[in-house]
This record gives C-alpha cells, sequence and structure tokens, in this order.
C-alpha cells in the first residue's frame, strides 16, 4: 500500500522537525516546506493527498495557500494548525467553510487520528478541509 | 517609561477632544469680551452722539441762535471784551444786533452775527449769573446748561436734577443753549424727559428729537443722523437681545462637546482593551510554537531509544525554551523600558544572520554592502529583532523578483544603516502610521513589526527613519550614535 503524502508546512522549524518525525514514524511520506512559497512550488512539482499548514506565516499565509492549491487540486485534503488566531483570521477561515483549526500545541494522537478520519471520509467530496 | 510609550498614542489622542472644549470655552470667551466692548463702545458712542447732536444742533441753528441771542441784550463778558478792544458801550449798544454769545462751559464762545468766532474765554472766569438773571426776565427765551455729568441747568443757573452748584464743580463741559422762553418762572419745561432723554446713556427711539413750548413751538428740533460706524456697535446692537440665546447656545455646545469627550474617552478605551487583546494573541502565538515543539518532543522522547535521537529532541527543547525566554524578556523588556545588555556587534555578521532566517524565496537578491569590521553597541538580541522585523517587511513587499540592498555611511549624525528595497512601497496615507502598534496593511502578520522595530531600536539609542514610494520600494534608515 502506498504510503499518503502530506505536505508539512509551518514557518517554525523546530516544530516542522518534530511534527515531520511523528509523522514519519507514523508512516506518512512528509515534504516539509517552510513557508508559504516553497509550499505552492512543492505542490506545483509534486503531488500530495493532504496539506498539513500553519495559518500565520511569513511572504504569504496559510489561507492564501490553500486558495490557490484550491483553484487547481480541488481534491487535495488540508488540515489548519495554529497557535492563535486573531479574529478577521477565523472570520476568513469561516467565510471558505473551515470552522475550526487544530490548535497548537496539540496531541500528536490526535493528529493521526484526524488524518485517518480525512482519508477515511473521502467520499465527502463537498468538504475540503477538516477540523478536529 | 515603556508602558507609558505604549499608551503615548492613546493618551495623546484622548486629549484631543479636551484640547477642542479649550479652545471652543476660549473662542466663547473671546465673543464675550467683542460682545462686551461693543456695548461699551455703544455706551461711549451714546455718550459722544449726545455731545455731537448738541454741536450739530449748535452748528445748523447758528442763524436762529444769533437771532435769539440778540434779544437776550448785553452780555457782560461781551462788554467785558468790547472794552478790551478799546469799543464804547456806545458802540456796543449800536452793534448789539450783531453779536451771540454761546457758552460752553469749558470755554465761553461769543460769535458775531456771521457766525464768526469772535473771542473765547474761561468759564470760570466768566460770571454769565447776570446774564442768567436778564434772560429770567425775558419772555420767549430758555437757557439752559448740559454739564459734563449730563445733569441740566435750568435757566436760574441751578440744576434741575443736581443739588450742587455747578460752578462748585469746576469741571463741567457742557454748552449753554439759547432759545425761547417757555415760561416766565423756570425750572420746567415741557417735554423736558425729552431732553433728559437726548442726554441720557439710552438711545432715543424716535429719529427726530424736538423739544416744544407750550405752544407747541419747537424750541430746537434734531434729526439723529448719526449712524453707527463700529462693527462691533453693529454687531453688539443686534446681539443685545440675543444675548441669552447666545449663552444658551454655548452651553449647548459645551454640553455637547462633553458628550464628545466622554464618548472620545470611552471609545479610547476600548482600543487600549482592544490593544491588549491583540498584545496578549501575539505573545500567545509567540510561545505557544516553542511550547508546541517542547510538547511534540516529549511525545517523540518517549518512543526514542537511540541515544543521538535522543539528543537532538533535547537539544530541540533547548532550543525551544531558548526560543520562549526570548519572547518573553522581549515583552518584560518593552513593559519596563530597559535595556541590559550593551554586547559588541559585528553590523554585517548581524544583518547575515538575518538574512539566513528571512530570505526563504530564491528570486531576492540580497546585496549586503556592509564593511565588515563596522562595530555597533546595543543589546544583540533587540537589535536582531528590530532589524530582523524590518528586513522582514522589506523580504515581504517584494512580490515576485526583488533585491534588497544593506549599506551604511557614516556622518554627523551617527552611522547610518540603510535598508533599502525595490518591492511595493507603502501608501503616503500608510507611511504615516506604520510605527502604531497594530498597524498593518498587510493581510498577515499582527501590526507590532515596525512598532517593535523602532521601540527596541530606540531602547538601543537609534533612530529609524522609513522613506517609501508606491510602486518602487522603501528605504529604512537606521541611525546608530553608538558605532565603531
Amino acid at each position: 500500500m502506498n504510503k499518503i503524502k502530506i505536505l508539512l508546512v509551518d514557518d517554525d522549524c523546530q516544530l516542522g522537525f518534530t511534527l515531520k518525525s511523528f509523522l514519519e514514524i507514523n508512516g506518512f511520506a512528509v515534504e516539509y516546506a517552510e513557508n508559504g512559497f516553497l509550499a505552492l512550488e512543492k505542490l506545483a512539482n509534486e503531488d500530495f493527498q493532504l496539506i498539513i499548514m500553519d495559518i500565520l506565516m511569513p511572504g504569504i499565509d496559510g489561507i492564501e495557500v490553500y486558495k490557490r492549491v484550491k483553484e487547481n487540486k480541488k481534491e487535495i485534503k488540508v488540515i489548519f494548525i495554529s497557535a492563535y488566531l486573531p479574529e478577521e483570521k477565523k472570520e476568513e477561515l469561516k467565510n471558505l467553510g473551515i470552522e475550526d483549526y487544530l490548535e497548537k500545541p496539540f496531541d500528536l494522537e490526535k493528529l493521526i487520528d484526524k488524518i485517518n478520519n480525512l482519508n477515511s471520509a473521502t467520499k465527502d467530496k463537498s468538504k475540503s478541509a477538516y477540523y478536529l | 517609561m515603556g508602558r507609558l510609550k505604549i499608551f503615548l498614542s492613546i493618551n495623546k489622542i484622548s486629549l484631543f477632544p479636551l484640547v477642542l472644549v479649550f479652545l471652543f470655552l476660549l473662542f466663547s470667551h473671546y465673543n464675550f469680551l467683542i460682545f462686551k466692548k461693543a456695548v461699551k463702545d455703544i455706551e461711549k458712542m451714546e455718550e459722544r452722539y449726545s455731545l455731537e447732536r448738541l454741536e450739530y444742533f449748535l452748528e445748523n441753528k447758528k442763524e436762529d441762535l444769533l437771532n435769539q441771542a440778540l434779544e437776550l441784550g448785553v452780555w457782560s463778558e461781551l462788554f467785558e471784551q468790547v472794552k478790551k478792544d478799546k469799543k464804547d458801550e456806545e458802540w456796543f449798544k449800536d452793534n448789539i444786533d450783531n453779536w451771540l454769545a454761546v457758552v460752553k462751559l469749558d470755554f465761553a464762545y461769543i460769535f458775531d452775527k456771521e457766525g464768526q468766532l469772535y473771542h473765547q474765554t474761561h468759564p470760570l472766569t466768566f460770571d454769565f449769573k447776570p446774564i442768567l438773571e436778564k434772560l429770567k426776565n425775558r419772555k420767549n427765551l430758555c437757557f439752559f446748561v448740559r454739564s459734563a455729568d449730563n445733569r441740566i441747568l435750568n435757566v436760574a443757573g441751578s440744576l434741575i436734577n443736581r443739588s450742587e452748584d455747578f460752578n462748585q464743580e469746576g469741571e463741567y463741559a457742557g454748552f449753554i443753549l439759547v432759545g425761547k422762553i417757555l415760561e416766565e418762572d423756570f425750572p420746567l419745561i415741557k417735554e423736558a424727559t425729552k431732553t433728559d432723554f437726548i442726554l441720557s446713556k439710552e438711545l432715543p427711539k424716535e429719529k427726530f428729537i424736538s423739544l416744544k413750548d407750550y405752544n407747541n413751538n419747537p424750541i430746537f428740533y434734531l434729526e439723529l443722523k448719526k449712524a453707527e460706524n463700529n462693527i462691533y456697535q453693529k454687531i453688539g446692537r443686534y446681539l443685545k437681545p440675543l444675548w441669552f440665546l447666545i449663552i444658551f447656545v454655548n452651553l449647548l455646545l459645551i454640553f455637547l462637546f462633553l458628550k464628545e469627550v466622554k464618548r472620545k474617552i470611552e471609545e479610547e478605551k476600548n482600543k487600549q482593551f482592544l490593544f491588549f487583546g491583540k498584545l496578549m494573541g501575539f505573545i500567545i502565538h509567540e510561545l505557544k510554537n516553542p511550547l508546541a515543539t517542547i510538547n511534540n518532543c516529549l511525545y517523540l522522547l518517549k518512543g526514542v531509544k537511540e541515544e543521538d535521537k535522543k539528543k537532538v529532541y533535547l537539544e530541540i527543547m533547548g532550543k525551544a525554551v531558548d526560543n520562549m525566554r526570548a519572547t518573553i524578556d522581549t515583552f518584560l523588556k518593552i513593559s519596563k523600558g530597559e535595556k541590559t545588555e550593551k554586547d559588541v556587534i559585528l553590523l554585517k555578521d548581524l544583518i547575515e544572520e538575518i538574512k539566513r532566517e528571512v530570505i526563504v524565496n530564491n528570486n531576492i537578491k540580497f546585496n549586503n554592502l556592509l564593511d565588515e569590521q563596522i562595530k555597533i553597541y546595543g543589546d544583540r538580541r533587540q537589535l536582531k529583532h528590530a532589524l530582523k522585523n524590518i528586513i522582514k517587511n522589506s523580504v515581504e513587499s517584494i512580490k515576485e523578483n526583488g533585491e534588497i540592498m544593506v549599506n551604511c555611511e557614516v556622518n554627523n549624525s551617527g552611522l547610518k544603516l540603510v535598508i533599502a528595497d525595490n518591492g511595493s512601497g507603502i501608501k503616503k496615507k500608510d507611511l504615516k502610521k506604520i510605527f502604531e502598534p497594530f498597524y498593518t496593511t498587510k493581510e498577515k502578520g499582527i501590526g507590532l513589526g515596525l512598532f517593535l522595530a523602532k521601540y527596541l531600536l530606540e531602547l538601543n539609542d537609534s533612530k529609524i527613519e522609513i522613506f517609501s514610494k508606491e510602486g518602487k520600494g522603501t528605504k529604512a534608515v537606521i541611525t546608530f550614535l553608538n558605532y565603531e
């Protein structure tokens, strides 16, 4: 069975490293991007089933990356993670139909659960991002 | 100090309506002074007005006066004068028709028939009691005097409405008017109230004033032509009845201003609340990231057996703790407004370090043209934070391809570090606000970057100026005083 290919996007390298390690231990193929630009670059060149992405990042933020990705790859799933979101960002997420995000720090097993849930819920095409 | 600085913008704004109220009160007071002046001017004018009317009367009725004066007979003063002129009494009697005497109490004037001034003299040297006596016996003549304090003397020389003898007052400056006598026995003049009226400080309502005898023959007739020519008098005249309305409107405006002040203070309180909300959000964001890293490391450490992997996770945890400490330190310093370190910093190295952390896009050309030897003194962590925020802004302003240039020059004011980019630039209207906390034009970001940068630079005796042109790029000039 092919490994699920995940793109992890977070501007905090240390956090990125630990998450990547954790996901790899749990059998996922993980690519790490430090910011929105690099994420878009990777997305243009490779296919991913899932993106785990921070929202507040320098350059282009997670929501912007999400919008651009969704223009071409509607099937791709996104899990947002964030340490803190100002109200306007929450509003923006809501407008995109995403009502929640994974708040840092989170229980890593919860992340696995969510990935598995997402994977098994692929029939529901209408939802483009999932929340925990 | 630091806390003060954070609130500075807020407190500055809340003073604004108070300043407005103060200015308004000043303006009201000024209005009041103008009004007061106008009323005073009117009073003065009226005083002058009454005098001028009398002069007008004298001027215009000279002929009549002359004729009437001829009936008076001999003025003793005139006799004296004529004698001095070596003219005999006979001559005077022959020429009696040619003389008119008008006595003003500071001076007595004697006119000839043509209205030419023949002689003038000081009234105190002028004994007109005999003249008054003569007048008293004349029918069809009236004689009264207006003194400096607007009292009227009757023909007998006593005051109609004053008890003292005018001669003892010594400071009279009035006129003796000559007219038809009203009654054998003065002092009452018909319509004397009107005369009072002319001489009082109230402006007469009638356009014409006349003093008539009992046969309704005018004794004198005045046309009140003098119009106020002072703008204050005009305004004052119209404002006088509106005075209470003005006070009411002023009070109403003050009330409205105070209400506005209250509203503004509430608004500022809310802003303050919002400020702290955002600040807390920012701190939470900065702390939760390393916390998540530590959390992940702890989880991972549980399942790791290899020593080197354990070491890696522990190192990462250590860095995360460092980051948290740095964040807390930064905000503590902001709240205390202190600087604690005085490091020697190689500027070029610092910029390179920042570059590595900030430049994530290969499309950005970064030119660090600084001399390797340049050193600055200050808190390395604070200055790095500040410069990082500035360079980060440059990076974010470059959309596709671009260039960031870092250079410096030394002049009298200090070492000027220039960070220039050819990014999207800042709009003119935004340029004034870029150092305000939580002001941001960017989609992302909290708007603390330049606020913190400026604050931290100032803590280290440095200052920052930003020049920008929309569409062309931005130049940040940071002046360091402590350098080598």
